[in-house]
């Protein structure tokens, strides 16, 4: 990562959060004294390249680095071994593992301690102790890095496993995670004055910032807020949202390819013969770093993939022209001109050729039968068509042992378009799969029960939350988008939509729809002093709308999908919004990573070998 | 060591009782060199430390505090479990040098003053003599052993009333700190101030609270901050501290803390201890999930069968809302019961050279496949098994009661593989009226011609089967996707579609049978072409 400018172009300026992140990182490690190697869980050396370089490291005496595994730690001669880990008990495991075998080589003298990130637990504690290599470790410290910034707009605590240890095993620690890193938000950019969400986890991260800011006792910095609103919504307040097929150009990327702390690997073969850099070896991935440092993605990332084709042929044309303008330079003036652009046009040019190549590995996928069914079936559940009913191409699907996550998937639209399945029909489903795909499975299968993903046929409540949610629109542009169902080529995200009537004309306007999604809804208003309050436009008609614009922080406690990143962000343009959004979430998810965290890893799927 | 047991047996009941205080190591072991015990003696801070320490995993520990409550008594309420023992740690740079003297077994410190007395030397002791204040057991051990032969050694050393005074040091600190304690105890800290320091990372200790309704109290106040790590400390001390069945009783009570108690027991795989909460909280479904989990994870197959048998019987079949689910079980382990015997005579067979495993070697074995899988596999290698044989596919749709589009599906892959054509026409032909036949497929034949396409069946083959395809459009467009030309040309000349075909004839390689059929037809006067 080389420039982090992008993070300070949005209404908020995330680099001071980077910053903070960096300096409380620095802190940790220049405790221990002398030189270090650090052992990464692996889980966290993604978050961490976001907002640290390994230069910064080895100015801090950070010399070796190694990933965290049963096998030991290879020989080095530092004075300090340093594990940054997760709070979680098998990596515990290892750890100890490791300080065992360390004690048994002896050798050089070491230090060694350990950096929870976010949190240290009480039973992770207790598991070192009962290893007996709690009393080996010098410094147990605490790094509180959860929210990263990913984008000017855009937090993620990359936790994968939130909406699963939410809605299935109770366990609401990440909550905790959440509530900590709105405080730190609230530190750094002010207390957020209006407060309001949907839903038991939101009404959790609520009391605990609520519960927090009391102990600070006042203790808090005086600055004038930064942002206006906060709106925390659950995930499962709209669980069908994520189970549809994005069709936006980084939805679909994150969909087919899988988007990782905001860099995607794609196969090399396509970057063959663009890259510039030979020493690529082509059996290995390309790594592709997509945030908008990169003009260009920056552009097309929320356009409707329709919209993509045609855009990038544009930009290619100017392209060109900008290139030919050598030709027409005469004067020295002139000539000057043109170099001075020269960086510019050949970044732009690579970049081109970039998403170029991405915009065709695409297009192989959308053009496939298997899209395209699927497609074609999502719609037809969404639109309330034939949702009682055992659906021929699921069967079929199943029948062609097609991949379980896209069968679950539409299974799961059609159990929420249809407010559950008939009895019968979920037998039948349930039958099919698991005598297709494992016996395994059934556990899969209460657990998608569990999370409310799969259910059997309960009150209609859908038609209604469709139908004055305006969810479905018939005539979508998908070029010049004129309402945020473009993403979804006419389905309109349930949850961006609640924002959307948050911001205008507010949620009061809807309390029948709130009243039939799950979990309580919730409002609170912090008291700010009256000295650091926003001063309205009204007094001076001199400053422009843009001052005018409230930020609303939009935060989603169980993932968002790309797709509904780009609708918030369609809404932060609109002229007459007069809202722009700062998304924070646990994970950014997709369909298939949503169902995967709530599968049970008990076997692989085994498709037919024989 | 001969020495210990030539100890007399009240002089040893003597030892036992002497050691009012735990005393933790042992400076007079004979593994103690000089060098260590001298190295011990001057960082008397270390010493403080680990009595620390023995304090701290007394509280932190499962094990309840009744058998060393005097201790963690002495030591105060602090207990230091986090962030305020940090800088202490630092401090103690010579820890990892010493481990073997931190043990703090009973029998190390049982043999010691026997041991020790034998080793000594005048100067060692000099050096030792600072830390024996810390331990009234060893001071003890000094008077016995001047009192039995080295009197000399006594008077040699001044140092000597000092530790005698030590001692009533040690006597007035008990006391202090007994008293403090008392104070502690009386100045009440409330939950919520617990709970609070808890939050923060502050010393606090759980001990203060004696009554039941104050550790509820405390519990409840956990609860309501949503502090996962609190709660789950203070459900520990609950469960240590007060009866199994108020335990119960009290959690039931508290949804959140029992979830909170669910993923520590899941946590530390306590999976009796889980199915009996969830048996208890009449949460049967989750217990019975947990104990076929528990049964499917069994590495090997016959113990597998056995678990899901006996899971079967002890959690799914009484329940009624489980029906759907203990009828699944049941063929779970009914599958197993198949493959086994299966997987046993086929991988002899295979091994004694079998032509038709020789020709389609088997890639893994046929245990713990889905059921599909294990029709495909009898569909292949046993196709044409009597139905009274453990590998009939027929057997198995009965069974398993498989739907007919799953049977003829899977069916139909197998032969097409093994190109048993005529294979495919019976299990496609239905009995019509009269001995009459006729072609029928539940799974329509457009999928029967994405399997024969799939397993690249022969074009003749394929074509047959394409022209079965109901709709002339749907076949058209379904034979353009397999290249079927034949079958193209035959349906467009259906279809009297004189430009399309003129169109499709100029893309067909030269010679082949699409074109000249398409030639045909386009030179035919007897076709009246769509205008």
């Amino acid at each position: 990562m080389g420039s982090t400018g992008h993070l300070s172009n949005g209404k908020l300026n995330l680099n001071l959060l980077r910053d903070y992140y960096r300096r409380e990182l620095l802190e940790c490690l220049d405790k221990c004294l002398g030189s270090k190697a650090l052992v990464w869980d692996d889980a966290l050396t993604g978050p961490f390249g976001l907002i640290a370089e390994y230069s910064l490291l080895k100015e801090h005496e950070v010399e070796k680095m190694f990933p965290l595994s049963d096998k030991g730690l290879p020989p080095s001669n530092v004075q300090n071994i340093i594990f940054v880990t997760r709070p979680k008990l098998h990596l515990m495991e290892q750890i100890a593992q490791n300080l065992l075998q360390e004690e048994h080589k002896g050798g050089f003298r070491k230090e060694y301690h350990i950096i929870f990130v976010p949190r240290k637990s009480l039973l992770c504690e207790k598991k070192l102790k009962e290893s007996g290599v709690y009393g080996t470790l010098h410094y147990i410290e605490e790094f509180n890095l959860s929210m990263i910034p990913f984008d000017s707009d855009l937090m993620s605590m990359e936790m994968e496993g939130a909406f699963k240890e939410c809605y299935l095993e109770n366990d609401y620690t990440t909550m905790f995670y959440v509530a900590q890193s709105l405080m730190t938000l609230q530190f750094l950019y002010g207390i957020i004055p209006n407060i309001q969400g949907k839903g038991d986890c939101a009404k959790n991260v609520v009391d605990m910032m609520l519960r927090m800011r009391r102990e600070l006792g006042g203790r808090e910095p005086q600055i004038t807020p930064q942002i206006d609103n906060l709106l925390i919504l659950d995930r499962n307040v709209d669980l069908l949202t994520p189970l549809l097929s994005q069709l936006t150009y980084d939805g679909l990327i994150d969909e087919i390819f899988g988007i990782n702390n905001t860099s995607v690997k794609l196969p090399p073969e396509k970057f063959v013969s663009s890259s510039q850099s030979p020493e690529d070896a082509p059996t290995e991935k390309k790594k592709i770093i997509l945030n908008s440092s990169d003009e260009l993605y920056g552009e097309l990332r929320d356009k409707n993939f329709n919209a993509v084709g045609s855009l990038v042929s544009k930009k290619a044309k100017t392209i060109t022209a900008e290139f030919d303008e050598r030709h027409a330079a005469k004067t020295v003036s002139e000539m000057k001109h043109f170099v001075s652009k020269l960086p510019h046009l050949q970044q732009m040019r690579q970049s081109l050729s970039i998403h170029t190549s991405i915009a065709e590995l695409i297009k192989e996928h959308t053009d496939s039968e298997e899209f395209l069914d699927s497609l074609r079936c999502q719609q037809e559940f969404i639109n309330g068509l034939d949702t009682d009913k055992v659906n021929t191409y699921v069967e079929d699907c199943i029948g062609k042992m097609e991949p379980l996550d896209k069968v679950l998937r539409l299974i799961c639209i059609q159990s929420y378009c249809n407010n559950g399945l008939k009895t019968k029909v979920l037998d039948y489903y349930k039958r099919e799969i698991i005598q297709t795909y494992g016996y395994e499975h059934l556990v899969t299968l209460m657990n998608l029960e569990k999370a409310g993903l799969l259910r059997q046929s309960g009150q209609r409540h859908y038609p209604t939350i469709r139908k004055s949610l305006k969810l479905i629109v018939d005539e979508v542009n998908e070029q010049n988008p004129n309402d945020i169902s473009y993403v979804y080529s006419g389905y309109a995200p349930l949850s961006i939509r609640l924002a959307q009537y948050h911001a205008r004309p507010g949620w009061r306007s809807i309390t029948e729809v709130l009243n039939l999604l799950p979990g309580p809804t919730i409002e609170e208003i912090q008291q700010i002093p009256v000295a650091l309050r926003k001063r309205r436009s009204s007094i001076t008609s001199s400053h422009s709308s843009v001052m005018d614009q409230k930020v609303t922080l939009v935060v989603f406690l169980g993932g968002v999908t790309f797709a509904e990143i780009a609708a918030l962000r369609f809404l932060a343009q609109q002229d007459d919004g007069g809202t722009d959004y700062v998304i924070a979430t646990t994970k950014i998810i997709s369909g298939s990573t949503l169902l995967d965290s709530v599968m049970e890893k008990l076997s692989p799927v085994h498709l037919n070998p024989f | 060591m001969s020495s210990l047991r030539r100890e007399s047996q009240d002089e040893e009941e003597y030892w036992m009782k002497s050691r009012v205080n735990k005393s933790k190591f042992n400076l007079f072991d004979d593994n103690v060199t000089v060098e260590n015990a001298e190295e011990l003696a001057k960082s008397k801070k270390l010493l403080t430390q680990f009595e620390d320490d023995d304090v701290d995993t007394v509280n932190w520990d499962d094990t309840p505090v009744s058998s060393v409550t005097e201790s963690s008594a002495i030591s105060g309420h602090v207990v230091p479990p986090s962030a305020s023992s940090l800088p202490k740690s630092a401090s103690r740079p010579e820890s990892r040098n010493v481990p073997p003297y931190m043990t703090h077994s009973r029998s190390q410190s049982e043999s010691f003053g026997v041991t020790g007395r034998v080793s000594f030397t005048p100067s060692s002791l000099e050096s030792v003599t600072p830390t024996v204040q810390y331990s009234k057991s060893q001071e003890k051990l000094h008077s016995l052993t001047s009192s039995s032969s080295a009197r000399s050694l006594e008077d040699e050393i001044p140092s000597f009333i000092s530790t005698s005074s030590g001692s009533k040091n040690l006597e007035e600190e008990i006391q202090y700190l007994k008293r403090a304690l008392k104070k502690a105890r009386e100045l009440k800290f409330s939950p919520e101030d617990t709970i609070r320091k808890m939050i923060l990372g502050e010393p606090y200790s759980l001990e203060v609270f004696r009554s039941k309704e104050e550790k509820l109290q405390l519990l409840d106040k956990a609860i309501q901050v949503h502090d996962g790590n609190a709660i789950t400390a203070v459900i520990l001390f609950l469960r240590q501290t007060i009866k199994p069945s108020l335990f119960n009783l009290e959690l039931q009570r508290r949804p959140v803390a029992i979830n909170h108690y669910l993923s520590y027991l899941r946590a530390h795989y306590d999976f009796k201890e889980l199915g009996d909460v969830l048996g208890m909280l009449n949460r049967t479904e989750e217990a019975a999930i947990l104990k076929y989990k528990q049964a499917i994870s069994a590495p090997d197959v016959r113990g597998k069968m056995n678990a899901l048998r006996g899971c079967l019987k002890a959690h799914f079949i009484h329940e009624p809302d489980l029906a759907h689910e203990a009828n699944l079980v049941e063929q779970h382990a009914a599958l197993l019961e198949r493959q086994w015997p299966i997987e046993d005579t086929d991988s002899k067979s295979e091994a004694q050279g079998n032509p038709l495993f020789r020709q389609f070697p088997r890639k893994v074995s046929i245990l713990n496949m889905p059921l599909i899988t294990t029709l495909y596999y009898c569909c292949f290698y046993h196709g044409r098994d009597a139905e009274n044989l453990l590998t009939s596919p027929f057997a198995i749709k009965k069974q398993h009661q498989l739907s007919d589009k799953q049977y003829v599906w899977t069916a139909l892959s197998a032969r097409s593989r093994l190109k048993q054509w005529t294979g495919i026409e019976e299990l496609l032909t239905a009995k019509g009226w009269f001995g009459s036949t006729k072609k029928v497929s539940v799974i329509g034949f457009d999928k029967v011609c994405e399997i024969l396409h799939r397993t690249s069946a022969p074009e003749e083959i394929l074509s047959k089967y394409l022209r079965m395809i109901d709709g002339s459009e749907r076949r058209l467009n379904i034979a353009r996707k397999y290249k079927c030309h034949e079958v193209v040309v035959e349906t467009l000349v259906y279809l009297r579609d004189r430009h399309e075909l003129q169109v499709y004839a100029s893309k067909l390689p030269p010679g082949s049978l699409g074109l000249r059929n398409a030639q045909d037809a386009l030179r035919s006067s007897t076709i009246k072409w769509k205008t």
